[in-house]
């Protein structure tokens, strides 16, 4: 559990930490450069496609189990301040190019890479996780704010 | 990806009847994920264009409108897909399609996860009490909720949709799932274990 989740003194710190996390949206992306990063310099590059996949599947939720809960809500006068920061509110909008680009980038390396049948099975699930979870999830919260 | 309904549909529909069995979105206890899917795609599409010729139909316009924000959705997939054959040849074609079968498949895997055997109570007159926290799964994890901006808070997100991602609140009373997402998600494709440990939950819940 994370600490400070009801002290009114302890709160601050755990609204700062995940005010820098909410970066980690992009991390799913990283992943697919990595894995082609990777993967071009191993001789298990069709391995090195389903990379993604077992990190988002595998390690992220044992990540989750580990940190434990976090439950803290912000107080009305926490609510105020982050409300409309630019910051949050460019993180979503920022995801659309970058769904974007990857994605021609990856049809570009599922066509030229020479991967094998199942190195392109992977390559598939891999981009199509990736952009379901984070690319869809913050158009999501886009189109429902009007 | 390939699905021009779902905006039509999450927006006008599914936050107004989640948790009823006019919700496309909505799993019933004991339907298994694999069932759930093509009904869940079909029905967000039937939905969608209901919805959108009624409001088209009101401003004087059809189907075919360049109003009608389905086919606007549907040709911008059109076009990125005619962009990927054009760059890369079939292969880029293929790539695209099939990616998007993917993103599709989770995204409704999601969907099953979020409001899985949770029902509104009907009121003798027919009609549904208001939605509340208990018709959403629950999962207050750091890490997959800084990166799915905090999507697995999910009754809150339900209690007002338009709530900033930064702002929406732990409900601890609210149902909780045992484990993150991506946990969940492997799960959901398991169907014996899924019901297993899901159906406990649910009744866990339904019976307060």
């Amino acid at each position: 559990m994370i600490s400070g989740t009801s002290e009114a003194k302890t709160w601050i710190p755990i609204f700062a930490l995940r005010r820098v996390s909410f970066l980690l949206a992009f991390s799913p992306y990283l992943l697919l450069y990595l894995a082609v990063h990777f993967g071009s310099r191993s001789e298990f590059k069709n391995l090195w496609m389903i990379f993604p996949f077992a990190v988002i599947f595998i390690v992220i939720p044992l990540v989750d189990w580990f940190i434990g809960l976090d439950p803290a809500n912000p107080d009305s006068d926490q609510e105020d301040k982050m409300k409309h920061q630019l910051w949050y509110t460019l993180l979503p909008v920022l995801v659309l190019p970058v769904q974007g680009f990857t994605l021609f980038w990856a049809a570009e390396i599922y066509h030229s890479a020479e991967l094998g049948r199942y190195g392109q099975i992977a390559w598939i699930v891999s981009v199509g996780v990736v952009g379901s979870s984070v690319g869809i999830t913050s158009a999501h919260f886009r189109m429902l704010e009007a | 990806m390939c699905y021009g309904s779902f905006k039509i549909e999450h927006v006008r529909s599914h936050h107004q009847n989640v948790a009823t069995p006019e919700d496309a979105s909505s799993a019933r206890k004991g339907i298994s994920l694999y069932r759930f899917f093509p009904q869940a795609v079909i029905r967000n599409m039937v939905c969608a264009s209901s919805i959108e010729l009624k409001r088209l139909n009101k401003g004087g316009f059809g189907f075919w409108s360049l109003r009608n924000e389905f086919l606007i959705w549907s040709c911008v997939s059109f076009l990125i897909a005619m962009m990927m054959l054009g760059f890369y040849g079939v292969s880029g074609l293929v790539f695209f399609i099939a990616q998007s079968f993917v993103a599709v498949f989770l995204l409704e895997t999601v969907n099953y996860i979020e409001h899985y055997g949770l029902r509104r109570n009907q009121r003798e007159n027919g009609t549904f009490e208001p939605p509340n926290p208990n018709h959403s799964w629950n999962y207050s994890s750091f890490l997959t909720n800084m990166i799915l901006f905090q999507l697995q808070r999910h009754s809150d997100h339900h209690q007002k949709a338009s709530r900033p991602y930064q702002l929406i609140r732990h409900l601890p009373d609210a149902p909780q799932l045992p484990a993150s997402y991506a946990a969940m998600i492997l799960l959901a494709w398991l169907p014996p274990w899924w019901f297993r440990i899901m159906d406990k939950k649910v009744e866990q819940y339904a019976t307060g």
